[in-house]
């Protein structure tokens, strides 16, 4: 079919202006902010001191920020092993025929439609509160005082508490993903394997993981997007404060140098934007690294 | 062809055109309300003129307010001001429009009006108003001059408002806080204690006979175990020095910080603290209304969070954090702080904002707002403090020296969280006096 490229044009040339004018000139913005000393972010452009790339070196020599990336190094790789391992077993189930696939889909899922403040209230209050939480309750029963005491908001276990209730509610995303990659097989590969004699897990290890390189991609990715941004479940697992070393992240931290916290009116717009500046680094240095790993065009269905 | 390319055209234009309507909209509607700014722009002074005649027969008037709150609709203070609002509307004529915000006013505030965004006034905590913000706002020493309004702030309040403003009063503070160790006054007689204590090891006495009645002499959530130690060490060395000490992590060269360290961990380690403490905020604190625990460092707005969140009617006792000995400070020195409404420089109607706050944070409506979230009156002419605060009145009007937040421990965002983290270890006994002291020594 000829493509009509004028057409093109006229119908891309508005949504490309309304990027260029929403997205490109933050992002140019941001890049250039954090080769300089900036005050508040809304600063003009005049009161920008240039000081070259010390905020980043500033940055590396920062042990909180060193900290805030391990933190955040740790979901990325425990919580991506967690979620992306949990949501691949149950889609594979899912898809496997069986019964009430629907339901158990939705259900998976719901925790995905329910916003970050009340998963973490819920979880924060319900799950790990050390007087009448779900936890608590369920080692009285049992008999293990100790354990009924642990407290899941303090201490080295904040972080694990919080890395929990994150992978809660992240699977059902990831599962459906999964689910719609492996629903896209063609039936007659695993009615032909089933004849050959492979048994379920062998047909799941042979045919359906090569088959799912492409979506495994696209997940390392969306979850690498969503761990570098993470915030809000951060900010919920500190409140009042605005961030606490167990459970601080970039953005985090980032957030505090450019507005300031509550002991400290300093802010550091320049710092926030080098912060923003290696995250977006960070997420294109993944997205490169999976794309020199895994080749999704190896096999045509 | 050329049909062809006017219809490519034609496309491109109209998805524009929608494009920018739909973004756009507001500027349409907008265009009345500009106008109307324009006209009362020229009507504004003779508005101002005819305040006293508009007062009297409570006509409308041309002039409309902006207010960007920090608080959102439903809190105690919204309604007080909002209150505020209609009965100056009543009385002058002039609208207030109120965008309730909430907290993060203080981080939509500087792009808003740089953006030129109509904004007449806007509050938030007075020391960020000033600090970050001050550029934006109005010198109001003139309008407080002839208001004779210097006269009803608080001292102290007025002395870090003008420090903060640089020199000069650019802020209306309202809704003060202190901070000390709050109360339940039953489990004190049911001690059998009848005097607060004054020093160190009269508090330690004072929580061995709390203990003794089956009560936790004290409980504290876990963001005011900073509170904690910057008390106990400022008692010993004062704030600037706990802020020297910080900033070049020399603890191990301040015996007074291994000293302070020992107390706080003596505290929690002889189980004068809840065995629950540090708890997750709120749970900490509730404990009090619970009847669980007896005592907690905190600022005054605490007395009504807990009675709000349990449903208690403690009646509330406060004292100082106690002395200590050899220590440079004592109760006359303590955290105090507040909101604060600024007004913005750019905005044509400088003296009725002011006017109308003044409303706000001085007579009946201070009073008010006092009742209300059990705060303490910023008015000094409104003597009478709500009953949960009045505890804290002696002391706040005897004291001299303020402490920033945490005593200065939360200053620096690049080693708050490792001190906080520290300071919870030291209060679950992971870490001893010298433990501590130590792993704040590593933070260079």
């Amino acid at each position: 079919m000829k493509k009509n490229k004028k057409m093109i044009i006229c119908f891309l040339t508005p949504a490309l202006l309304f990027f260029l004018l929403t997205f490109l000139y933050p992002i140019c913005r941001t890049v250039l902010m954090s080769f300089f000393s900036v005050e508040a972010v809304n600063d003009p452009m005049d009161l920008w001191e240039f000081v070259g790339i010390s905020n980043f070196v500033d940055l590396m020599n920062t042990s909180v920020f060193q900290v805030a990336m391990i933190n955040m190094l740790k979901i990325w790789l425990l919580g991506g092993v967690i979620v992306l391992g949990i949501a691949l077993l149950f889609a594979a189930i899912l898809t496997s025929g069986v019964v009430g696939k629907s339901v158990y889909r939705a259900i998976i899922y719901i925790p995905n439609i329910i916003n970050a403040v009340a998963m973490s209230t819920m979880w924060i209050n319900y799950v790990y509160n050390k007087r009448f939480g779900l936890l608590h309750t369920f080692f009285e029963k049992i008999g293990a005082h100790e354990l009924a005491m642990t407290d899941y908001m303090n201490g080295e276990i904040k972080f694990y508490s919080l890395l929990a209730a994150f992978c809660f509610g992240s699977v059902g995303y990831f599962m459906l993903i999964f689910m719609s990659g492996i629903e896209q097989i063609p039936q007659d590969i695993f009615e032909s394997a089933t004849i050959d004699g492979a048994n379920k897990i062998r047909q799941f290890k042979s045919i359906t993981l090569p088959l799912l390189k492409g979506v495994f991609k696209t997940c390392v990715t969306f979850w690498t997007v969503s761990v570098v941004g993470f915030f809000v479940w951060s900010q919920m697992w500190s409140a009042p404060l605005s961030s606490e070393l167990s459970t601080i992240t970039p953005f985090v931290y980032m957030y505090n140098v450019t507005f300031g916290t509550v002991g400290s009116t300093q802010r550091d717009g320049g710092l926030g934007a080098a912060v923003g500046v290696i995250m977006a680094l960070v997420v294109m240095l993944v997205f490169g690294i999976m794309n020199k790993l895994i080749k999704n065009d190896d096999l045509e269905l | 062809m050329k049909n062809k390319t006017l219809i490519c055209m034609a496309a491109c234009v109209s998805l524009m055109t929608m494009l920018l309507g739909g973004c756009g909209s507001s500027a349409s509607t907008d265009a009345p309300a500009s106008e109307a700014g324009t006209e009362s722009t020229g009507a504004e002074s003779a508005a101002a003129e005819d305040t006293s005649a508009q007062e009297a027969k409570g006509e409308s008037s041309d002039v409309e307010l902006t207010y960007w709150s920090m608080w959102t609709s439903t809190e105690g203070q919204a309604k007080v001001i909002q209150e505020a609002a209609d009965a100056y509307e009543a009385e002058t004529g002039i609208h207030i429009n109120i965008e309730w915000k909430g907290r993060d006013v203080k981080t939509l505030i500087g792009p808003a009006l740089d953006a030129g965004e109509k904004i007449d006034f806007f509050d938030t905590d007075y020391m960020i108003l000033l600090e970050q913000n001050g550029k934006y706002l109005a010198d109001l020493t003139d309008m407080a001059a002839a208001a004779g309004y210097e006269e009803h702030v608080l001292p102290i309040l007025l002395e870090n408002a003008k420090v903060f403003g640089g020199g000069v009063l650019k802020a209306m503070p309202y809704q003060p806080y202190t901070t000390g160790v709050w109360y339940d006054k039953a489990m004190f007689e049911a001690a059998g204690i009848t005097e607060t204590p004054e020093t160190f090891d009269e508090l330690l006495d004072v929580c061995q006979k709390l203990k003794d009645s089956g009560v936790n002499p004290m409980t504290c959530n876990s963001d005011g175990v900073t509170l904690l130690y910057g008390y106990q060490l400022a008692r010993y060395i004062g704030q600037d020095k706990v802020i020297e000490t910080l900033d070049n992590a020399d603890w191990a060269n301040v015996p007074e910080a291994k000293q302070a360290a020992d107390d706080i961990y003596t505290l929690f380690e002889k189980g004068y603290m809840s065995p629950y403490a540090p708890a997750n905020y709120p749970e900490g604190q509730n404990e009090i209304g619970f009847g669980e625990s007896c005592m907690i460092l905190n600022a005054s707005w605490i007395p009504n969070e807990i009675n709000q969140n349990t449903g208690a009617t403690i009646d509330w006792g406060f004292f100082p954090w106690p002395s200590v000995e050899n220590g440079v400070d004592g109760p006359e020195a303590s955290m105090v702080g507040g909101q604060g409404f600024g007004i913005v420089d750019a905005s044509e109607h400088k003296q009725e904002a002011f006017d109308f706050l003044l409303t706000v944070v001085t007579g009946e409506y201070d009073s008010k707002m006092a009742e209300t979230v059990s705060s303490i009156p910023a008015d000094t002419a409104n003597t009478v403090w709500p009953e949960t605060v009045s505890g804290a009145e002696p002391y706040f009007k005897q004291m001299t020296k303020t402490y920033e937040w945490a005593v200065g421990l939360e200053n620096n965002s690049d080693y708050k969280d490792f001190v906080q983290d520290n300071l919870i270890k030291l209060t679950k006994l992971e870490l001893d006096g010298q433990g501590f002291i130590d792993a704040m020594s590593t933070l260079k």
